[in-house]
């Protein structure tokens, strides 16, 4: 009879398993759901407000800028987009208007109003406390007093006034010749929501290989494994199994959203193109996969050397607390991705899955330099197997109790 | 001791393991021989669970050797143990049949086959009822029941058992040591570690008593129990025995007469001497030691 191979048979068991398992299938299913609901969300909003035409808003005016011609400065220009503006020659009059719900809201514009920029807004109680303050300029009350002040301008330059910058920046490399162009600001989000996702996955599976460890410490599974498999089968099964598990999950997370932001493109002027690079992908899949290898050896180290699931839970912060700094400092990572810190935690084993996927997004970072964090993380995976299947070997049949931190150290010397 | 053969199912050589700075187990060397059932004693921490972990290849022996079915320890070896843990040794969140499937497959066997296995197994421990449920619903006899059957589900030569009846109730203490006869009647070599003297008493045909990392005694049980019986004896006689029948102590009890051999006496001649009298005879005991007698009395020697 031909041999079966027992780190398959530990991985499809581990694989079969998780992906049964309820809060697995839950938290696989949300962020598709979510993407869903948000979709949903817009289209509701979209079809509403297609349904309901723009509503025409009348507001009053009393220009007291007259000189003695009796002409003042703010006659055209009345029609701002959804918001007319109604002149009356007196404050009375406009208060009537205002009293008989004929205008909103009533403005009177002070007579010294080019020194001192001072405009009355006159409401009704009923309207709820008003806020005092200039207008910002993008409202119709602040675009119709600047197109009458600017009247007399070239249209060009009265543009400008209004907008004044229409910023695009060159990026030179050390030549002088312009730099290859950085990722669009699409791959960067998409790759800054990959990273969350990846580590979140990472985390979600390589928990669930300290939990099964620690089951099977803990019940006593492990001397019927182990009579049956050596520690470096089953380690290689769980690991296996439950990064397919993961990669399972990572798939359905990415094409979901991917999905969403395609349908979102074309329905709104997203502010990027929804389209990621190969290479992105090929780069996301090999941090997803050595990440997961790392994180998930050593949540296997404290499974094996923690006599139970509740006392390796309450550990697991040591592994997943340095991981997530490259999210807290996600912005000063973006601000400066060639700056120091970003290169120290894409370089960082237990920072780079994310740090340098950012900085990767950003188009900060060169292909050595990639090779680099790669070949770097790739090494301490193999590291960090060694000392695993060490303490494997050692702690996997030690039951109810902890090996000292002397006593780690002595067998990782010995091996 | 025993002599190596390749018929051995179970062939221990001088095995050492060493922990920090203690000798657990110290050139413990046993054979245990097709359809034989031995049983494994000693006080606890006297090494019969390296030794035992030794023989499953969970540990590797500093020095010394094992064979199974006179196979070095490899994976075809490890396929031919089948091993029962003290208590549990199942995951709790998973369906019976599953759970013996996943057993047998990583004995070698297929899962269809596991599965039938699995349900003549069930059957035959009466737990049919019970193979839809999780584990984490069975009591704790039903779950030793349960491993007890991902033990011998693929019909190992060599079957070790650790305090296989604790947590059972009479009768499935009753229905396992069956069982465990029926897996002796195939030919299946039994390594049995246990604390309850009775059980080995009643189920071994052999006897390993370890103490201290090393073998104290590895003998047939009636062996054993003739090496260390007592010099008392119990009969019932129309003739009361008297002091040159080479028997001193005599004493009423019950229906007979108790009484203790004199120095170099064996039973025998005092019964010659007793028909020779024409004495007539309804019972004649020599009284023999409970193998736990033997065993404290061995501890109890063994460290002044």
């Amino acid at each position: 009879m031909a041999r079966r191979n027992r780190t398959l048979l530990v991985a499809r068991r581990e694989f079969r398993t998780t992906v049964a398992r309820p809060g697995f299938i839950i938290f696989t299913a949300l962020v598709p759901f979510a993407a869903l609901l948000g979709l949903i969300a817009l289209t509701v909003v979209q079809a509403i407000r297609q349904d309901r035409p723009p509503e025409q808003r009348v507001v009053g005016y009393v220009d007291l800028t007259a000189g003695p011609d009796g002409e003042g400065l703010f006659t055209g220009f009345r029609d701002q987009g959804a918001t007319t503006f109604e002149p009356f020659s007196s404050q009375r009059e406009g208060v009537e208007a205002l009293l008989a719900d004929d205008i909103g809201v009533l403005y009177i514009i002070a007579p010294d109003y080019l020194e001192t920029g001072n405009v009355l807004q006159v409401t009704r109680e009923s309207q709820g406390i008003p806020i005092d303050g200039g207008p910002a300029t993008g409202t119709p009350l602040a675009r119709f007093l600047l197109d009458n002040i600017l009247a007399d301008i070239d249209s060009n330059r009265s543009e400008r006034v209004f907008t004044p910058v229409v910023l695009s920046t060159l990026q030179i490399d050390e030549t002088g010749a312009p730099a290859e162009p950085a990722t669009d600001f699409g791959t960067l989000v998409i790759l800054g929501a990959f990273a969350l996702l990846l580590l979140t996955s990472v985390f979600t599976t390589a928990g669930y290989l300290l939990q099964g460890l620690s089951q099977e410490k803990e019940y006593r599974i492990m001397e019927v494994l182990l009579s049956s498999l050596r520690p470096e089968n089953l380690m290689a099964g769980k690991l296996i199994g439950l990064g397919a598990a993961g990669l399972t999950q990572m798939a359905v997370w990415t094409a979901s959203a991917i999905g969403a932001l395609a349908v979102l493109g074309t329905r709104v002027d997203l502010p990027f193109e929804v389209a990621v690079p190969p290479a992105a992908i090929v780069v996301g899949l090999l941090y997803f996969l050595l990440g997961y290898a790392f994180f998930a050896t050593l949540m296997g180290a404290l499974g094996a050397v923690t006599p139970t699931e509740r006392e390796a839970n309450q550990i697991t912060v040591i592994v997943v607390l340095p991981a997530i700094v490259p999210l807290w400092l996600i912005m000063p990572l973006l601000g400066n991705p060639n700056g120091a810190l970003a290169r120290i935690l894409s370089y960082l084993p237990w920072t780079s899955p994310t740090a340098a996927l950012i900085r990767y997004g950003s188009g900060a970072m060169s292909l050595p330099e990639l090779a680099l964090s790669l070949g770097i993380l790739a090494m301490a995976v193999a590291i960090a197997i060694f000392v695993t299947l060490r303490l494997f070997r050692a702690y996997l049949l030690m039951f109810g109790q902890r090996p000292s931190i002397r006593q780690i150290v002595a067998t990782l010397r010995a091996a | 001791m025993t002599t190596a053969s390749a018929s051995d199912a179970i062939a221990a050589d001088r095995l050492w393991k060493r922990f920090g700075t203690r000798d657990v187990v110290r050139d413990v060397s046993f054979r245990i021989r097709p359809g034989e059932i031995v049983g494994m004693v000693g006080p606890n921490g006297a090494g019969k669970t390296t030794s035992i972990r030794m023989v499953l290849n969970i540990l590797r022996p500093d020095r010394g050797t094992v064979t199974i079915d006179g196979r070095p320890l490899d994976q075809q070896a490890q396929e031919a143990i089948g091993y029962l843990p003290e208590e549990r040794g199942l995951y709790r969140d998973v369906r019976v049949i599953p759970m013996l499937q996943y057993l047998g497959e990583l004995k070698g066997m297929t899962r269809d086959d596991a599965r039938r296995r699995a349900d003549v197994l069930l059957d035959r421990l009466g737990m049919t009822a019970h193979r839809a449920k999780q584990v984490r619903e069975l009591s704790r006899g039903m779950t030793q029941l349960i491993a007890f059957a991902g033990t011998i589900l693929h019909e190992p030569d060599v079957i070790v058992l650790d305090e296989p009846f604790s947590g059972l109730d009479p009768v499935n203490v009753r229905l396992m040591k069956t069982v465990v006869g029926e897996q002796q009647a195939r030919g299946a070599a039994t390594l049995f570690s246990t604390h309850q003297m009775t059980d080995v008493e009643e189920l071994c045909d052999r006897v390993i008593m370890i103490d201290q990392g090393t073998v104290v005694l590895d003998d047939l049980l009636v062996d054993v129990k003739r090496r260390f019986r007592g010099d008392r004896l119990f009969m019932v006689t129309d003739t009361p025995p008297a002091g040159d029948d080479g028997v001193t102590g005599i004493e009423r009890d019950g229906g007979g007469y108790s009484m203790r051999l004199l120095r170099n006496i064996r039973p025998e001649a005092v019964l010659a001497r007793l028909l020779q009298r024409g004495a007539r005879i309804e019972r004649f005991e020599v009284e023999m030691p409970s193998l736990e007698d033997i065993f404290l009395r061995m501890v109890r020697d063994r460290r002044g």
